[in-house]
């Protein structure tokens, strides 16, 4: 036994022992926290580790641990409230991108008119007998709303509140035949009003009729309304004259009129709730 | 056998046992290079180096267990536990080897058996029993005592390929 202790293995191996825990207290008492020959080992190796590490993460994806099905149902549970969340977040976000964009095009008409006061409102519902884009939004007397209210889109004048109830309202747009909108064109100033036939209407279109034969209104003209009988204000904009026809009635002339407007897309609009010179005759 | 051949031999054989080290280092720290089952890992460098130090004995057992030891503690946080105790284990088993024992998988099972136990069951009570009583007969039932199993069932295949490179490389050729 004492042979043992002597010999040059133990010696060696004693040193070598006092060295590690001298290494162990030195980690514990510097601020470091690691021993002299974690340092080295970490210098030399650390590139394999980082290498390995990096290998791993490639591979991650390849099932090759056991985990209990447990574990992986509540994984896939947490999962599934991370995909929910970010789906409602994805919502979120495109409502409000697309409110964003509605609100700039209704800042810069109200830059324009600051007489006009303005309701958002949202399209609720569609009459599906109506044929003509008519439409609900979610506001209603109680939001001051009134009939004849102008309906508009941006700049694009959409059509005019036909009925309303106390929290919700009809509208009728300029596709309607029975919406007349006192307009005229604004190059040549030719006076006038738009309206629409069940044909025209059908083809998403309404027109000026009335025009004389010899009107310098030519396609490509814009139409506005012109604010004569109080209803809608001026310079709201119809639409886009696409054609020029003879009248089949008389000798006038009606011009096609292409709206600004996508009617069966819309699904916010701002309601004109007053307006210098509104219901002035 | 020539002088130059038995040097090159022991050279070839003792780099490749330290290649296979650091092998192992790597597949039991790195997560998801070696499978786990429900958590618990294998700890494939004590059966190893238990298994070096029976062919190449004491002293050179005993620097294998530092090496690998201290590849180990790379991974783990500061101190030297790991280092000195694979080198402790090296040591006593090159000793064994050298003394009282013979070499076969049978005495390889009982000295790799004795330190792989010996190893969690320190680490747990030092680290759990004595620093963090709360839960810790809960970690040492599900992680501990598990991976003294998990790791038991590579004791044979270790023996193997340690074997299988001593052979290779033989000093007795």
């Amino acid at each position: 036994m004492i042979r043992f202790f002597k010999s040059t293995a133990f010696k060696i191996f004693a040193v070598v022992a006092a060295a590690l825990i001298a290494g162990s207290l030195f980690a514990v008492a510097s601020r470091g926290g690691s021993s002299p020959l974690n340092n080295v080992t970490g210098f030399i190796f650390g590139p394999v580790s980082r290498f390995s590490t990096y290998v791993a993460a490639q591979f991650k994806d390849l099932p090759i641990s056991f985990r209990s099905s447990s574990a992986l149902a509540a994984e896939i549970e947490a999962l599934e409230d991370e995909v929910d969340s970010l789906m409602n977040q994805l919502v979120d976000y495109e409502q409000t991108k697309h409110m964003n964009e509605v609100y700039k095009a209704h800042l810069e008409l109200k830059d324009e008119h600051s007489d006009f006061e303005f309701s958002e409102a949202a399209v609720i519902g569609r009459d599906a007998d109506n044929q003509n884009g008519s439409f609900i939004l979610n506001k209603g007397s109680l939001n001051g709303i009134s009939v004849n209210d102008p309906v508009i889109y941006g700049e694009y004048l959409v059509g005019v509140v036909a009925s309303v109830s106390a929290t919700q309202c009809s509208v009728n747009t300029i596709l309607n035949p029975e919406v007349n909108v006192s307009a005229y064109e604004v190059r040549t100033r030719d006076m006038g009003y738009t309206t629409s036939t069940v044909e025209l209407a059908r083809q998403g279109l309404c027109h000026m009729p009335g025009l004389a034969s010899s009107t310098a209104v030519t396609a490509g003209g814009v139409v506005c309304t012109s604010g004569v009988g109080g209803i809608y204000p001026r310079d709201l904009i119809v639409g886009t004259i696409t054609d020029v026809v003879d009248g089949t009635v008389d000798i006038s002339a009606s011009a096609i009129i292409q709206p600004g407007v996508d009617f069966a897309g819309l699904t916010d609009v701002f309601i004109i709730t007053s307006f210098d010179g509104q219901n002035e005759n | 056998m020539t002088v130059d051949t038995y040097r090159k031999n022991l050279i070839l054989r003792r780099g490749l046992l330290a290649v296979f080290l650091l092998a192992l280092a790597v597949l039991q720290n790195t997560d998801g290079f070696f499978p786990q089952v429900f958590g618990v890992r294998a700890l494939l460098l004590i059966p190893a180096v238990v298994c070096i130090s029976m062919f190449e004995r004491d002293i050179a057992g005993m620097f294998y267990g530092l090496f690998a030891g201290a590849l180990w503690d790379m991974y783990s946080q500061g101190g030297d536990f790991n280092a000195l105790y694979l080198m402790a284990a090296g040591f006593i088993c090159g000793t064994l080897m050298n003394t009282v024992m013979r070499n076969n998988i049978v005495t390889a099972g009982i000295l790799s058996s004795f330190f792989v136990i010996v190893h969690p069951i320190v680490y747990w009570a030092v680290h759990y029993a004595f620093g963090a009583p709360d839960g810790a007969v809960y970690m040492l039932l599900r992680y501990y005592l598990p991976s003294i199993g998990y790791t038991a069932l590579f004791i044979p295949i270790m023996f193997i390929i340690v074997r299988g490179a001593e052979k290779r490389f033989s000093h007795d050729e």
